[in-house]
């Protein structure tokens, strides 16, 4: 972990435009924005893309930066946006094949549900479950998956989530709580329709 | 019952012990790469609205056109008519003596 000093002094060279301390950011928060990307699109070669997108974006609004936040949270914050925006965008293209479908080009559509999805970085042993429960976590409203995704996958604490999502604490909590509530009446959806 | 609860408490625990997904460790050299080709850098979609405002455009244009046109021979024609009202109306009167 970086020190206050340090960061500042970080921040500084950035701001400078120094090549080095550009690489020195994208050494350090690659892995967090990658892991951050693929849990939220959970889509490996999407979050690559996210990835690059986010480190323009860091290098471009740099100057823009004014330390009232930590660099970290601020690249978390970047990492959600520019993959909310992909969902949305994602989503939109959805309701756009279903109006096409109605217009009898139903080839276009992909009437399949999604591949699942394994995350890298699950135990061997949880992965088939886990797969279950990402497919649950898609079906959330977007800020509930986000709040869930931060601290299940990026293992945030409900702090650092209410810093990169700009609510509070308590707003949080309940986001989980809800989020909680819904992977439950989803995935006891899933069991009495395949287990049984 | 019970399995199925067991079920559910196991699935939501699966991200347990999970680890950070190691990214691309090329990424920084193609994020200086994009910033050395600034084409790159504009995605498709940026692309693609702007042909989308461009067709949106092109399409209001042809509406216009086409009203403009419509509407020309419209009041031309019913001009004519009136015209024609005009006329045999005119021609009527001619035939009473006052």
């Amino acid at each position: 972990m970086v020190n206050l000093l340090d960061e500042k002094l970080l921040i500084v060279n950035l701001k400078n435009g120094e090549p080095s301390a550009f690489k020195m950011v994208v050494d350090q928060y690659r892995d967090r924005v990658y892991n951050t990307a693929i849990g939220l699109l959970q889509n490996g070669e999407d979050a690559k893309d996210i990835s690059q997108e986010v480190f323009i974006e860091v290098f471009r609004s740099i100057p823009a930066f004014k330390m009232q936040s930590t660099l970290s949270t601020w690249i978390y914050r970047i990492t959600v946006q520019k993959s909310l925006e992909w969902i949305r965008s994602k989503n939109r293209k959805k309701r756009y094949a279903i109006i096409i479908s109605l217009f009898g080009k139903e080839d276009q559509i992909q009437k399949t549900d999604p591949a699942p999805f394994y995350h890298p970085g699950v135990l061997l042993e949880n992965k088939e479950r886990a797969a279950i429960l990402f497919n649950a976590i898609v079906r959330l409203p977007l800020n509930q998956r986000t709040a869930f995704t931060l601290h299940k996958v990026e293992l945030l604490s409900y702090a650092e989530i209410a810093d990169v999502m700009q609510v509070s604490i308590p707003s949080v909590e309940s986001l989980m709580h809800r989020a909680k509530q819904n992977l439950q009446r989803l995935l006891t959806d899933y069991y009495e329709k395949n287990e049984q | 019952m019970n399995s199925k609860k067991q079920w559910i408490r196991e699935t939501m625990e699966s991200l347990d012990g999970i680890h950070r997904a190691e990214s691309d460790p090329l990424v920084f050299h193609k994020v200086t790469d994009q910033f050395r080709n600034p084409l790159k850098i504009t995605p498709a979609r940026e692309h693609r609205q702007l042909w989308q405002i461009a067709a949106g455009l092109a399409l209001l244009v042809t509406l216009n056109v086409f009203s403009l046109v419509f509407y020309t021979r419209f009041t031309a024609a019913s001009q004519n008519t009136e015209k024609i009202i005009a006329s045999e109306y005119l021609s009527y009167l001619d035939t009473i003596q006052f």
